[in-house]
């Protein structure tokens, strides 16, 4: 057994740092123990043959596919910032005889936004499958997907967009299907649709790049299949459409989806049964 | 290359010019890239994990502080992506022979290719802690302040795992093997 000390002067002698009194030191300790003599020549000759392993070559298309996540990636100081002054804005825009009422919604609503925020923000680091936003419950979800869905194609995917609602709340799923890992990204939002608010989220995407979202939209890249439930807050049930847009680094897509009616009673019923 | 040159092609990125950081990819992949594929034991995971790390770095390169190495501060987003994936994976087993293999040099002898083999499988079993330290110390090349940084903790622990670890190979790799060639 070797002790701390020795242990020490092991591992500089190998760094190739070990002073000369040191050295000396050493080599009084190794004279009367053969165990640890042994044990130093076998560490010189591991030392040499790991320092003599060589390197590979990476993959060919590491940078090419670096290079073509960047145009598709915001840093996420910036968005954060950008949402929150447009939030603050926003409030001192009105007038004076609401701001006191809504100064605490607008800093609860602000507190909310920093906390979601921070924790999207790391969602890099997440697990592929994540929740947010505690409404979505499994009978949305079915509801959502046995609408009918739009198609739309691009590059090498095919995304599946199915839509409901209930009366204050619009579902969006969509589903991602490709056998690439090329880059895309992903976009949902309404068209001048008034208090239309990003609420939650559940997703499954093992290939996440990032995903973000502001006051009215939300959007994510990604680069390869996977599958997404957001709700929106629609409190005027008004409603009618849903903005998809989706971009790769050939091409882009815009589509308008109307926001099936059809379930939302379904969803209703279930909803009560349940109650 | 020096970290002057880093720091002066993250300010040509900071200011707009893309292409600039490609020149950082291209300076770093190859290091990069060797270090995650020892960690992680999987060519295409450690793929993933050098692509994700540097598309990190560039998502954070404001927060970049040119009082560490940049390709210390790429490692230490390559080592937490890893880490993420190998938690996920729970540890894949011994490299693959085939990927390993320096088969694009025909020079070379077929008992120390064995041997180089036989080392880097080693390595490959170590636990991770001492695996990190060993990837970092005898792969990477970086000197001890930088592990350091890169793993986030102090330099001390880290001669304590990097001796642990050699006892630990020295012990799985046999006298005859360490001695071939030497």
């Amino acid at each position: 057994m070797v002790n701390a000390k020795v242990a020490a002067f092991i591992n500089q002698e190998l760094d190739g740092t070990l002073s000369k009194n040191d050295q000396v030191q050493l080599e009084k300790c190794l004279e009367s123990d053969r165990e640890t003599r042994e044990l130093l020549a076998n560490l010189r000759q591991l030392h040499k043959k790991l320092i003599e392993v060589q390197e590979v070559e990476p993959p060919e298309d590491v940078k090419e596919n670096v290079m073509r996540a960047l145009p598709l990636v915001r840093r996420p100081a910036e968005t954060r910032e950008s949402s929150f002054k447009a939030k603050i804005i926003e409030l001192a825009s009105l007038p004076r005889f609401q701001m006191a009422g809504m100064f605490s919604l607008g800093a609860a609503a602000a507190l909310f936004f920093m906390v979601i925020s921070q924790s999207l923000s790391n969602l890099q680091n997440a697990p592929a499958e994540k929740a947010i936003g505690t409404i979505i419950s499994p009978d949305m979800i079915t509801a959502a997907n046995s609408i009918d869905s739009k198609k739309i194609t691009i590059d090498d995917y095919e995304i599946n967009v199915s839509t409901t609602r209930t009366d204050q709340t619009v579902f969006a799923s969509i589903k991602l299907e490709t056998a690439s890992n090329q880059i895309v990204q992903l976009m949902v939002s309404s068209e001048a649709a008034e208090n239309f608010r990003f609420n939650a989220l559940e997703y499954s995407a093992p290939n996440l790049i990032y995903a973000n979202f502001g006051n009215d939209f939300f959007s994510a890249a990604v680069a390869g299949p996977g599958n997404w439930v957001l709700a929106f807050d629609d409190p005027a049930g008004t409603t009618e459409t849903i903005k998809i847009e989706l971009k790769s680094e050939a091409s882009s897509i815009r589509e308008t989806v109307a926001i099936q009616k059809n379930a939302a009673q379904t969803v209703d019923n279930e909803t009560s049964s349940n109650q | 290359m020096t970290n002057i040159e880093d720091v002066q092609l993250i300010e040509q990125c900071l200011n707009g010019n893309r292409e600039a950081f490609g020149e950082l990819v291209e300076r770093y992949q190859k290091p990069l890239f060797n270090a995650a594929l020892k960690i992680v034991n999987d060519w295409d995971v450690a793929k993933d994990v050098t692509q994700t790390a540097f598309i990190r770095a560039y998502e954070k390169l404001d927060t970049y502080n040119p009082k560490f190495k940049f390709f210390s501060w790429v490692y230490r987003m390559a080592v937490n992506e890893a880490i993420n994936v190998l938690r996920q994976q729970k540890n894949k087993a011994v490299l693959d022979e085939c990927q390993m293999a320096s088969a694009d040099n025909p020079e070379t002898d077929m008992h120390n290719l064995q041997v180089e083999e036989k080392v880097e499988m080693a390595v490959a079993k170590l636990p991770l802690d001492y695996r990190l330290v060993t990837v970092f110390y005898y792969f990477a090349n970086l000197p001890y302040e930088e592990i350091s940084f890169v793993l986030g903790i102090p330099e001390k622990t880290i001669k304590s795992r990097l001796y642990s670890a050699r006892l630990i190979l020295s012990k799985s790799l046999s006298e005859k093997e360490l001695a071939f060639n030497g």
